[in-house]
């Protein structure tokens, strides 16, 4: 488990948004159950992507806008880099 | 010549690229996988792939167009990669239940004395709920 007091950065990682998007939308909702290695569990796969890796299948419109929103900010700042910095000037 | 134009250019041309990119990835991995063939399901792949690749295509443009050489630019954006990859949920899952109040009490002196002085006034209330 990610400490409490780092989850914030948890929240502002893309790749999190990338992982959290993959697996909800492919496993959010499959109710065929699967055995977890050590412990003998047999929960449905969605509860168990839900328990261990606390993904909803809910969030999943959520996670869309946000993964358009992380392309839309990198090139925003890129755009303003490219105006104001001027490194890139020949 | 008009940096913005030149700019906004940059960030456009990427747009149909890496959908052709995304689009030829995800059909051969999605079938490779053996995920549902459902349509929706194939769908919602492509689009959470198309669109981590291209807004990593601009983490990298911005880093270079944030930094005054290539060199700096590689050594900036590394170190938020192993970031990333640290962070991303897959090798230290999140916790399942998380409130900002939690994370506080670390921060929060009197808060943990009242806790503790709880404890010492009612032995039997159960602490790991608070912690």
């Amino acid at each position: 488990m990610i400490p409490p007091w780092w989850i914030w950065y948890y929240w502002i990682c893309p790749v999190a948004w990338t992982l959290y998007g993959l697996i909800v939308s492919q496993f959010g909702d499959i109710t065929t159950t699967v055995l977890v290695v050590g412990t003998g569990e047999n929960p449905a796969v969605k509860d168990y992507v839900n328990t261990f890796f606390g993904y909803k299948h809910s969030f999943l419109g959520v996670v869309a806008g946000v993964l358009v929103g992380w392309a839309v900010f990198f090139a925003i700042i890129f755009v303003f880099a490219i105006k104001f910095l001027n490194f890139q000037r020949r | 010549m008009c940096l913005l134009f030149f700019a906004r250019l940059q960030v456009l041309i990427e747009v149909p690229y890496v959908l052709i990119q995304a689009s030829a990835y995800a059909l051969i991995t999605y079938s490779m996988i053996g995920f549902e063939w459902t349509a929706a399901k194939f769908f919602w792949f492509l689009f959470v792939l198309y669109f981590s690749l291209i807004s990593f295509t601009f983490y990298g443009m911005m880093m270079v167009a944030l930094t005054p050489n290539s060199q700096l630019a590689q050594i900036v954006a590394s170190f938020f990669y192993a970031l990333f990859n640290l962070f991303s949920g897959f090798l230290i899952p999140k916790p399942v239940s998380f409130s900002l109040w939690q994370s506080s009490i670390p921060f929060a002196p009197n808060c943990c004395h009242a806790l503790k002085s709880k404890a010492l006034v009612f032995p039997s209330v159960d602490l790991e709920l608070f912690f």
